[in-house]
């Protein structure tokens, strides 16, 4: 160690310097107090050995002012004192000393002072570099954590959340909590919410929001329904997440032309659906384990789907609300919440009040960065916005003159869902992007109008009660499942023509058919009548053939006229 | 056997300082004797706080070296100085002197 002694006798400097160097250590001197303070200041000792009694500054001066310059890290002084009064040795203490010895010198009570306080300073070196450490580490993680916050929200950014038919509350810091929600809108109209919770806290929660936001983002927009984006999602964070690490999820589809809501909780607590005319909610609590558990082989999604409209709220939260403490540690519960929907079950904001009554249970612990809360209600017309189309020369891409077929047979029919694999081909021609969500409806339509009415012959006006269309989705279900004969074939020609191109759709299914002229007649309101008015409106032309059994419809499209 | 010295300690210090034992001896004879030629100029009257802290640091030095009876004498002046209890009659010089005398000419005999 390098140690200052400060001692205005030679005779002790001499005898004590050669103590000290004759253990190794450096030695420093000093023959009056300021010459201390100066020595101090060149050359930084790790220890201090100062005699009380000096000329200009005495001993507890000195120590004073050295122990002041708070640039230096910790170190000792230990004085050395011929003085025996209590007071006197009390006083080294006092004045900053962390010990005392008294003269005449001993070279092994010396060397034992020095070896104790050798360690002393080695720890608060030891802990020094630790903070410093552990600073450095603290301030890189929040430098980290801020570098992938933007990421995060880069790419889990919030699609359509700010519609005007959504209400919410999500943290800024939310993806470290574990908690994600999107929203997009379906290429037919409506919307897709998506709201999860992975378990656990920061990065390793936050990580499995990559997949599962691209996984949202690029099968919503193509089409993909609830099951399949949710089997491939759960593919994905199976392979991806590690152990212990899984993901509770609410999905839920709106579908503003069929006044329905398809919901899928998986793991999640209860969901709310609100009518806000009858005062009426339904709980809808998890079906299934959450993502990430089962084997892709095992997994397997059914939906719940119900009437929704625009007297109708959906609620999805995640399991902050519930776990959210007073200052006593008890947690807000699942009652608290029903009867907080409950008794707001006419308000514009209920997840407004949900906050509200959370935040005033756990008084002055504020608990709102673990919380998401979800609140939709029916989307207003117009909200689903089409896209942008694209501006510039017209060129002619991709499948603008094109034939595309499928058959599906048999248990294929519940197993595949075609739509997303012609809106894919249809729309790799660029012109068309502007119609995608109209294309996407006239394909989803007629489609849908030949599995649910042709080959598993559903009654369509089954859907006018509430009842019955609770009915309608379970026995479509039941009727997929079932299934080993029948048929449906798909076909999409595509030409191109003067100003633009023709689309004409071909649908035949193995059903027997209906009478058309009566459907037509009866089918006013959107959700009965298998779509035709709309179909009609989207179209150019719709024919039936074959009893119903076949149907051709045929959409114009013209560069020159760009759909809203 | 005491003549005035710590045998004990200065052996120690022999063992301590080596070849340097000579340079400390020197060091302790020269400061010492400037030491006293100031405390003869000192005032009892009005200088004892002076008195005192030389008094001390003379004790110091000579206990370091075991050159105890000096350095008991300068003990009591000191402890008297302290307290403003010295008087000229109490305060001989003379004694300091002649104890110094008797150690330094044992110290040269043994060490220079």
């Amino acid at each position: 160690m390098k140690i200052l002694i400060a001692d205005d006798n030679h005779t002790d400097r001499l005898i004590l310097s050669k103590v000290l160097e004759n253990l190794n250590h450096e030695v420093v001197q000093a023959k009056d107090g300021s010459e201390a303070i100066e020595q101090f200041k060149r050359h930084a000792p790790a220890l201090v050995l100062l005699d009380v009694l000096m000329p200009s500054y005495d001993g507890y001066e000195v120590a004073e002012i050295i122990k002041t310059d708070s640039s230096r890290a910790w170190f000792p002084i230990i004085f050395l004192t011929s003085l025996t009064e209590a007071s006197d040795l009390a006083k080294c203490i006092s004045a900053g000393g962390d010990d005392f010895v008294s003269k005449p010198i001993n070279k092994i009570i010396i060397k034992a002072k020095l070896d104790a306080f050798e360690r002393i300073i080695n720890l608060y070196d030891t802990v020094a570099e630790q903070r410093e450490r552990i600073q450095f580490h603290h301030e890189h993680l929040v430098q980290e954590q801020e570098a992938a916050k933007r990421i995060f929200n880069n790419i889990a950014h919030r699609g359509c959340l700010a519609s005007d038919n959504i209400n919410y509350h999500l943290s800024p810091m939310s993806i470290f909590n574990g908690d994600l929600m999107l929203a997009a809108e379906l290429p037919m109209g409506g919307m897709r919410l998506f709201l999860a919770d992975f378990t656990g806290h920061g990065l390793p929660a936050a990580i499995g929001a990559i997949p599962a936001s691209e996984i949202f983002y690029g099968m919503t927009t193509k089409g993909f329904a609830i099951p399949d984006m949710m089997t491939e999602m759960n593919k994905r964070l199976y392979n991806v997440l590690p152990r212990g690490i899984f993901c509770c999820v609410i999905v839920i589809d709106i579908d503003s032309i069929d006044e329905s809501l398809t919901i899928w909780n998986a793991g999640a607590p209860d969901s709310f659906l609100v009518d806000q005319k009858s005062g009426e909610v339904t709980t809808i609590p998890s079906s299934h384990l959450p993502l990430g558990i089962q084997s892709p082989e095992k997994f397997k999604v059914t939906c719940q789907s119900f009437e929704f409209t625009k007297q109708h709220k959906i609620i999805a939260v995640t399991d902050g609300i519930i776990e959210a403490e007073d200052s006593t540690g008890n947690m807000f519960g699942e009652q608290k919440m029903v009867d907080c929907i409950q008794a707001n079950v006419t308000s514009d904001d209920i997840c407004g009040a949900l906050l509200a009554e959370v935040n005033l249970f756990c008084g002055k612990t504020d608990q709102s960065d673990d919380l998401s809360l979800l609140e939709v209600g029916f989307p207003s017309v117009g909200s689903n916005d089409i896209l942008q189309a694209s501006k510039g020369e017209i060129i002619e891409s991709g499948t603008s003159d094109s034939e595309l077929s499928l058959k599906l047979r048999g248990k294929s029919l519940g197993n595949f869902d075609p739509i997303p694999l012609f809106m894919q081909t249809i729309l790799s021609c660029n012109e068309l992007t502007p119609h995608r969500a109209r294309i996407f409806t006239v394909l989803s339509e007629l489609y849908n109008n030949a599995l649910d009415h042709g080959v598993l012959g559903l009654d369509s006006s089954m859907k006018n009660s509430n009842e019955g269309f609770t009915n309608y989705y379970t026995q479509r279900i039941q009727g997929l499942n079932d299934l080993d004969v029948g048929f449906v074939k798909v076909s999409v020609d595509h030409h191109p023509t003067a100003s633009g191109g023709r689309l004409i759709f071909n649908i035949v299914d193995s059903g027997k058919g209906f009478d058309v002229q009566k459907i037509l007649k009866e089918g006013i309101k959107d959700y009965s009548g298998r779509g035709l008015p709309l179909l009609l409106k989207l179209c150019d032309s719709v024919d039936y053939f074959d009893q119903g059994a076949r149907v051709k419809a045929v959409y114009n499209w013209d560069h020159n006229d760009i759909p809203e | 056997m005491n003549n005035g010295l710590d045998h004990e300690l200065l052996s120690e210090l022999v063992e301590i300082m080596g070849e340097d034992m000579q340079l400390l001896i020197n060091s302790y004879l020269d400061d010492t004797k400037e030491k006293l030629v100031t405390m003869n100029q000192l005032q009892v009257s009005a200088q004892q706080d002076d008195i005192y802290r030389l008094a001390h640091s003379l004790k110091g030095s000579s206990r370091n070296v075991g050159v105890v009876d000096f350095a008991n004498y300068c003990e009591e002046i000191e402890k008297l100085a302290r307290e403003g209890q010295l008087t000229e009659l109490l305060f001989d010089l003379s004694k300091f002197d002649s104890l110094f005398e008797k150690a330094s000419s044992q110290l040269s005999q043994l060490y220079l």
